[in-house]
């Protein structure tokens, strides 16, 4: 139900919400090709990675959150994956999903908008360009309010009945969010209007943009890693490593109390 | 008919959004008010099933609420942003959708008529004004005919003649209905049987529109003590009525005259 303000900025003040924004869309940037790429180590690995970063961020609730809002989706792709194409590839699939919408929860989580558009500006982007990113993060949470209410209100108004497999009146739901959409959309573009958007090419900028130990640290991380994807495809041998030390460690643990 | 009882709801911040409501509504019209950030959007989603308390339970009509499909038949819900509870195309073609939906009995032609609303029936609900897609929204809930109507900020948008037709709406209904609206326009909540005053997430009043407006804690929480006073003062030299304060009803009828459609 609440499954939008996962993706609203929570307005903490960890290091990830002080991070730079240009740095932090890097490491978005990089991880989804890493995404696309990657083999199930990586993804445990990019998985772990993104836990901790919530962790930092101290939004990992969200990350529950986001979980409860796209199972529905997740079950029905998983399990036409796993008819098509068997266990591990499904497994890859979900996790794929997973830290894609864990990644994103995270740096949206820890950006505003406004602190986006502006620090790209500041890397000489036109304002027409910065804008966009920083409008549509924008309408994200209201469109997903507006469709979780039109989901309910269509439950109440009968509509839509819920309790089968695939919900009954799904079109009149997407309708009803394309329509509500396009309102917003042009609410938008008055409001940019009214506020003399394009008049000058001057913008004022608010935020002065620092560079911190974390942002310098996770760019390092995700290069290493689609660096390691593209060229060596090590991680592998790794993870393998770290589980023949788990392996002996338990082995002696074992023996010892045998 | 709708009982909240230790009910305790917060988003996914630590503060508190309602603290501890026990309240029973009844049938008949009732008003929820309260300055901006009170609660009473959220107390009426809590109502509606949008939201589950955080603590406490809802019933209705006795029933524990857990889900939404609990109130599938009993609520009619129109939010803040009404377009989201609109099917269209058409304005007709929504009625006649609402009116199918749970066997109403209602003849739409005679509501829509009494409303003066005929105009709209062959708009499609995307060319229709903010104020129209309010009432063709409200108009909508009634026509589904659920015992239980929710409301919420109904009058934001409306014009005086969109306004004296919601209420003429509201009076049609609210014998066997309950009907419950958020809204901070005073002088549609005047109106109602009962009202409920939040502040800080807490009922602080509820009983009758003259109970709760009397109040100072409300007069001045709502910012309308100067003109309560000011009312009050003027109240013996018109001869408007014998005793010292206006009814309700009167000071709805002074506040409109001072701010025209403004909300107050």
């Amino acid at each position: 139900m609440e499954l939008y303000r996962a993706f609203i900025p929570s307005g903490k003040k960890t290091i990830l919400h002080r991070g730079n924004p240009v740095f932090k869309l890097m490491g978005l940037v990089l991880v989804t090709i890493a995404v696309s790429l990657s083999n199930i180590y990586y993804l445990v690995f990019l998985t772990l990675l993104v836990i901790i970063e919530a962790k930092l961020a101290d939004v990992t609730r969200r990350l529950i959150k986001a979980i409860k809002g796209i199972y529905i989706p997740i079950l029905i792709i998983g399990s036409i994956s796993f008819v098509l194409y068997g266990f591990w590839r499904t497994i890859e699939i979900i996790m794929r999903i997973f830290v894609m919408v864990f990644t994103v929860v995270v740096f949206l989580s820890t950006t505003t908008p406004v602190e986006l558009s502006q620090s790209l500006e500041k890397l000489g982007l036109p304002a027409s360009i910065t804008m966009i990113p920083e409008l549509s993060i924008k309408l994200i949470p209201f469109m997903i309010a507006d469709s979780q209410n039109a989901i309910n209100a269509l439950i109440l108004r009968g509509e839509i009945k819920p309790r089968r497999f695939i919900p009954k009146g799904i079109t009149k739901m997407l309708a009803i969010i394309i329509l509500s959409s396009l309102k917003r959309a042009e609410l938008l573009a008055e409001a940019l209007a009214a506020k003399f958007f394009g008049a000058s090419h001057k913008r004022t900028i608010l935020y002065d943009f620092t560079i911190n130990i974390y942002d310098v640290l996770q760019l390092l991380i995700k290069i290493l890693i689609l660096v390691d994807l593209l060229f060596f495809g090590s991680l592998r041998y790794y993870f393998l490593f770290l589980l023949n030390i788990v392996y002996r460690i338990l082995l002696f643990l074992l023996s010892y109390v045998l | 008919m709708i009982e909240l009882k230790n009910v305790w709801f917060r988003y996914s911040t630590n503060r508190w959004v309602l603290k501890n409501i026990n309240v029973r509504i009844r049938e008949g019209f009732t008003a929820i008010v309260g300055p901006n950030g009170a609660g009473k959007s959220t107390l009426l989603k809590l109502i509606s099933g949008f939201l589950k308390p955080t603590k406490g339970q809802v019933y209705v009509r006795g029933k524990p609420i857990n889900s939404l499909n609990d109130l599938v038949g009993l609520v009619a819900f129109v939010p803040s942003t009404p377009i989201v509870s609109l099917i269209g195309p058409t304005v007709s073609m929504d009625f006649q959708k609402a009116v199918k939906s749970f066997n109403s009995k209602f003849d739409t032609k005679e509501i829509v008529s009494k409303l003066d609303i005929t105009h709209l029936l062959s708009r499609k609900i995307f060319h229709l004004s903010e104020g129209e897609t309010r009432l063709v929204s409200i108009t909508s809930a009634f026509l589904l005919d659920t015992p239980i109507i929710l409301l919420d900020e109904p009058t934001v948008g409306l014009d005086k003649v969109f306004r004296r037709k919601l209420l003429e709406l509201i009076n049609m209904f609210s014998l066997n209905k309950a009907i419950i609206i958020a809204t901070n326009d005073l002088r549609l909540a005047s109106r109602a049987k009962n009202v409920i005053f939040l502040e800080d997430g807490s009922i602080r009043l509820a009983g009758s529109p003259s109970h709760v407006f009397y109040n100072p804690m409300f007069q001045r929480s709502v910012g309308i003590s100067d003109i309560v006073a000011f009312c009050t003062k003027v109240d013996p030299i018109m001869k408007i009525n014998s005793r010292s304060l206006l009814t309700p009803d009167q000071l709805a009828l002074v506040l409109d005259k001072m701010f025209g459609d403004q909300q107050c």
